[in-house]
């Protein structure tokens, strides 16, 4: 009884978290405020910066060769 | 702001934004290129206390083709001058004083060029990329392929993407392929290191308002992981006796030829190695001073959530970030960053951020090494040391005639000891810096 009673807590909650979006209303989530970075080449610089300066390697984009940063 | 054909494409499709490994233009909008776009981008990097500088010029093109398809090509030059730390001397019992060398090694020029492809299915979108780094001690080739597939009316995104970059890396005062005459030096020696890349992530639609996105990357490294300008002190040899030269230790010998206890590298010593003179590998070592010594492996799993919501009565955006990164070499990370999304009069969007990095010393790091470790690794590089960074943010976005796009924006990074989270990672103060980064993004579209 425990189970299924977390079970179905569990689906109340996964279902409660998020709404199925019809694409007419998603007018929001396109505008251009809800987009993390404008420049895609601005946050490759950012992000490289990090890289060379911190331990962590991205995480956030694959996909570039290394450097000789030091 | 007013909706562009564009904008109005990307509300029939899934919010497939920002995702990593994507191609540029694909990971930005999720949207294929109607015409053809130029994009610019000048950044300009500086450290405090004079050390290092970077001016970064990167110039890509994006071209639609047939339907369904698209191709990018990417340009970047990156040219380097300064200073960097190298390493740290103290006598017994002192605080580590750190040397700073500049020299051949920190004037650099950096030149990469990519090219990508993306094609854009009604379920999917998959794209690849393929590019080549060169540097006058560093040469890296790599590749990357992403795929990305919706589900739910495109309420649900998953991808899965590699890469691959396969390294050379060389002490430019031994260039590859040039014959070193002096039989005392160290003779060429060009190394190699591969990192492999595999990410999974998952993009949801929350609500009208929000999304978030999860993703799990394995940054997989191997070879040759040193840096080979770095240097680590050890004070004592194998049987606890100082390493002396002429019954002086290294920072005392750095001190009596021109050196000042607070500033090493004013000695002739630094002085002569800035001039691409390096002290013989032979020598150094009988002064305690040898080359940085890392595993041959490095293993990192880094986890990051991404969340953005949409605030109608302010018609901005909140943008909130948290990564972590689990390493095998104990250097473990967290990272906080918000942003904040503002439409202003006059078609502006404002960002301000904020950001808040912190990470634990590696295992194998130390400033200065009482003895040598017992698996011979080591390393005394400040990147390795356990800090934290606060970052604060500005960026200005405005469109002209829904065909130029222009983006400044400006960092100041603040890295400390103090603001590292865990207390007792190794490490001090005298590594604290700050640097500024400008950039400035241009973007037209025919």
């Amino acid at each position: 009884m425990k189970k299924i009673l977390t079970l179905l807590a569990v689906v109340n909650i996964s279902a409660c978290a998020f709404s199925h979006v019809e694409p007419w209303e998603r007018g929001n989530l396109a505008k251009p405020v809800m987009s993390n970075s404008s420049s895609a080449q601005h946050t490759a610089l950012e992000q490289h910066t990090y890289t060379s300066k911190e331990a962590t390697q991205g995480g956030y984009s694959i996909g570039a060769g290394g450097c000789g940063c030091n | 702001m007013a909706v562009t054909k564009n904008d109005k494409l990307k509300l029939f499709l899934s919010a497939a934004m920002a995702l990593p490994g994507m191609a540029a233009h694909a990971a930005d909008s999720g949207v294929r290129a109607d015409s053809i776009k130029i994009d610019y981008n000048h950044g300009d990097y500086s450290e405090s206390g004079n050390r290092m500088s970077v001016k970064a010029d990167q110039l890509g093109i994006t071209i639609p083709i047939a339907a369904n398809y698209e191709i990018g090509l990417n340009a970047l030059t990156e040219v380097t001058s300064g200073a960097s730390p190298v390493f740290y001397l103290a006598n017994e019992g002192d605080a580590p004083v750190m040397v700073l060398q500049a020299g051949a090694s920190i004037k650099d020029q950096r030149d990469v060029a990519e090219i990508s492809g993306a094609y854009y299915g009604s379920d999917n979108l998959i794209s690849a990329n393929i590019g080549n780094s060169q540097e006058d001690d560093y040469k890296a080739q790599f590749y990357g392929v992403n795929y990305l597939h919706y589900f739910n009316a495109k309420n649900t995104s998953l991808i899965a993407g590699y890469s691959e970059s396969n390294d050379d890396v060389w002490n430019v005062y031994f260039p590859k392929g040039s014959a070193n005459f002096d039989p005392f030096l160290d003779v060429k020696n060009v190394k190699s290191k591969k990192q492999q890349e595999l990410v999974i992530g998952v993009d949801q639609l929350l609500n009208e308002s929000s999304r978030i996105q999860f993703t799990l990357t394995s940054v997989s490294t191997s070879g040759y992981l040193s840096d080979p300008y770095k240097r680590v002190y050890i004070q004592n040899d194998a049987s606890g006796n100082p390493y002396k030269f002429f019954g002086n230790t290294a920072p005392e010998f750095y001190q009596a030829v021109g050196g000042t206890p607070e500033k090493l590298e004013q000695s002739l010593i630094a002085a002569g190695e800035n001039l691409g003179f390096e002290l013989t590998p032979a020598f150094r070592n009988s002064i305690g001073v040898f080359n940085d010594s890392r595993p041959k492996n490095h293993q990192q799993y880094i986890f990051l959530t991404r969340f953005s919501h949409y605030i109608e009565t302010t018609d901005s955006a909140l943008h909130f970030d948290w990564r972590f990164n689990s390493d095998d070499w104990g250097a473990q990370s967290s990272t906080f960053e918000a942003q904040w999304s503002q439409n202003i009069p006059g078609g502006v969007i404002i960002t301000p951020g904020i950001r808040y990095y912190s990470q634990d010393s590696a295992d194998f790091y130390n400033q200065v090494f009482a003895s040598k470790p017992g698996d011979d690794i080591y390393s005394s590089d400040y990147r390795l040391a356990g800090f934290g960074a606060i970052s604060y943010k500005l960026a200005v976005d405005k469109t002209f005639f829904n065909q130029l796009a222009l983006r400044l924006s400006y960092e100041y990074y603040d890295r400390s000891y103090d603001l590292a989270w865990n207390s007792s990672s190794k490490g001090s103060s005298v590594d604290d810096y700050t640097y500024q980064l400008i950039s400035l993004s241009v973007g037209y579209s025919f």
